[in-house]
């Protein structure tokens, strides 16, 4: 019995573990033809031919299909429980290594603080991932989860409107709020740097520069802070009745995407009346916001359950918001950043991201669709691997009260 | 009732709404689960994690195995911390088991906590749609049974109020109404019953009576008080310090656990059922 109830949770942790080896291995194919850098491809750049791609997406694959039939196997009863956390630490921080040597030639000191913050992920994903998941009625898997999901989606929109409505119906000012915040922003960061310190626009008014950044980034920095109080702030309906956990957390993302809608169209208006109008370019805008959301949603999925586990970290969060603010580009432009630490800068998937909304919203220029790859990459590995482990770990949420 | 061993194998498969086998929780004392640095440090050391060596940590429930019919309605008792409630939740999927697998098939509704997910701005109409939602009922169910829901509540025209604006025997009475008409196919039912005032109650046991006759109807029950497990349910678990120690048809079982209380539980101070 013992043996057979610890195969899935061993079955979870290897095929997140393989989600983070895919992304770094698409990471490392980005660094090979130094697309982050910033710079566009010249001709002294040789990509990667085509066909490599689908090759890693096989491998990958293949990788996943033998550790389903290795589960079947007797040699998985080796794995002594205690030490296989341990393990695949290891094995996984070895193979994510040779695979990135692989690809990466020359060493630098960039790809050392690569290594670093995937050893980190690593080492935080085999950690923290749970013993857990041992209910055979609540039976664990991506597509049973999906379908649990499906079978809620009235609540979540039940929800949504809810907490929408009865935060705008009360106040005076209603949805005017949501406006005003970046508005006064705004405001005054455009009087800052437009008048006292001299930020390159590019040829565009500050503001219209400047809200082109901000409005996306209010999505993600409202999703996260909202996010740190998402389950623990329901701790008492998670311990009177079962419901898909994760939708707590999906409900504050929709709440955040209400209130984009509402700003956006407030800097549609502010942007019109500067003379800049909605532009062709405006056809990616839905591109760029589904791979927000996925880097958003996976960051408040780690971050909503931490939050129970260690109260500390909302406040970490704030803090750490408050930096990323500036490390963003979103007051300067990317290109005012020294050459030397564009590529540190670039390794914030949120940067390339908020370069190519400004690009479309502000100059109209379509995005360097190369540039949104590591961006897409990051954000699908960090949806998947945010999201199995939240559900690996949310039968234990009521536990924590 | 309880034993259908002359049942054909496939037709028992069919029926089988709950299944537990060697079901185990256990809890911390303190609440907390060890630092994030002592489960490094004790993976590093390859230290055998959990089982053994925990002094802090108490089991509630202990290697509990039993399964649940189609239709069978059965009623859990044992005194107070002897994991009655521990037993809901784990059924209900609002925590983990330790050890042990559950099974729960079909649609569940739990009660628990009458009126959990109320959202107290919104008018009791809505918190109906929102209450069935995390139940996991649509919209247009709960049109169709919208009017009984209203009328067994008594909350006519109260209906469209705020519930913050509720008393909590309104609420209460909201939040039973609506598990009871959104038939579910097993409902658990803590011991929620003594919320409300005596008529209301009566009118509870009887609209689960009636249910049940409906349509078979799985019921897991918790309570203190015999007379209602006798009126509701035909089969009991007795549990005791997180063992299940009688199984079996509700009257043998509750003359048992009466039996233990005249004998063992003297001094304690703990209400039970009126003679």
């Amino acid at each position: 019995m013992q043996s057979r109830l610890s195969v899935n949770p061993l079955m979870w942790r290897f095929s997140a573990i393989l989600a983070v080896l895919i992304g770094a291995m698409l990471v490392a194919v980005q660094m090979r033809l130094q697309i982050f850098a910033g710079k566009p491809l010249g001709p002294e750049y040789v990509a990667l031919p085509g066909w490599v791609y689908p090759i890693m997406a096989g491998s990958a694959g293949a990788g996943v299909g033998m550790i389903h039939l290795l589960e079947r196997t007797p040699l998985l009863a080796l794995w002594k429980p205690a030490r296989r956390q341990f393990t695949a630490l290891v094995t996984a921080l070895g193979l994510s290594f040779l695979m990135t040597a692989f690809l990466l030639p020359d060493v630098s000191l960039l790809q050392l603080a690569y290594y670093v913050m995937n050893g980190l992920v690593l080492g935080f994903l085999t950690i923290l991932w749970p013993a857990g998941g041992r209910r055979a009625a609540h039976s664990a898997s991506l597509p049973e989860y999906l379908r649990r999901l499906w079978r809620h989606r009235v609540l979540l929109r039940i929800w949504v409107r809810y907490n929408v409505q009865s935060r705008y119906s009360q106040t005076v000012l209603g949805i005017l709020w949501i406006i005003l915040l970046p508005l006064a922003t705004s405001l005054v960061f455009a009087f800052l740097f437009s008048q006292i310190v001299r930020v390159d626009a590019g040829g565009v008014p500050f503001i219209t520069f400047f809200l082109a950044a901000l409005v996306p980034w209010g999505l993600f920095s409202q999703g996260i802070v909202t996010g740190t109080g998402s389950v623990l702030n329901m701790m008492n309906l998670i311990n009177q009745v079962y419901f898909p956990r994760e939708i707590l957390v999906i409900v504050k993302l929709g709440e955040a995407l209400v209130d984009l809608t509402f700003t956006f169209a407030a800097m549609l208006i502010i942007n019109a009346a500067n003379g800049i109008w909605p532009n062709a370019a405006f056809i990616y805008l839905p591109l760029l916001l589904v791979i927000q959301v996925g880097l958003t949603l996976g960051l408040m999925f780690f971050i909503s359950y931490l939050s129970v586990l260690v109260r500390d970290i909302p406040q970490l969060v704030n803090v750490i918001l408050q930096l990323l603010f500036y490390l963003t580009p979103i007051i300067y432009p990317l290109q005012q950043i020294p050459e030397r630490y564009r590529g540190l800068a670039l390794l914030n998937p949120l940067a390339a991201l908020i370069q190519a909304y400004r690009g479309i919203i502000a100059y109209g220029q379509p995005p360097d669709l190369i540039s949104l790859h590591y961006p897409l990459v990051a954000a699908a590995a960090l949806l998947y691997t945010g999201y199995m482990f939240f559900k690996a770990n949310e039968g234990q949420l009521a536990d924590f009260v | 009732m309880t034993q259908t061993a002359n049942d054909p194998l496939a037709e028992k498969a069919a029926r089988l709404m709950i299944r537990c086998e060697g079901l185990s929780k256990r809890y911390l004392r303190d609440g907390h689960r060890p630092s994030l640095r002592h489960e490094a440090i004790r993976i590093l050391k390859g230290r055998p994690s959990e089982e053994g060596g925990d002094s802090a940590a108490f089991w509630a429930l202990k290697d509990v195995s039993f399964s649940v019919q189609a239709g069978e309605s059965v009623g859990i008792i044992g005194r107070n911390g002897a994991g009655k409630t521990t037993l809901l939740r784990v059924l209900a999927g609002i925590t983990e088991p330790t050890q042990g697998e559950v099974e729960v098939r079909g649609r569940f509704a739990t009660l628990i906590a009458l009126g959990a997910g109320f959202n107290p701005e919104r008018t009791g109409r809505e918190n109906i749609y929102l209450n069935a939602a995390i139940q996991g009922v649509p919209p247009r169910e709960v049109d169709q049974v919208m009017g009984d829901i209203i009328a067994f509540s008594e909350l006519g025209p109260f209906i469209d109020t705020a519930v913050k604006r509720y008393s909590s025997g309104m609420a209460a009475r909201l939040g039973f109404s609506i598990a009871v008409h959104i038939l579910p196919d097993v409902i658990f039912l803590d011991e929620v019953l003594a919320v409300g005032d005596a008529a209301f109650q009566e009118k509870c046991i009887a609209r689960m009576l009636a249910i049940r006759q409906q349509h078979p109807r799985t019921l897991m029950f918790v309570s203190h008080d015999a007379s209602v497990v006798q009126v509701l349910c035909e089969r009991c678990l007795w549990l005791h310090e997180g063992r299940l120690i009688m199984d079996g048809p509700a009257g043998e079982v509750l003359a048992a656990y009466e039996e233990s209380w005249q004998r063992g539980a003297g001094g304690e101070t703990e209400q039970t059922n009126p003679p």
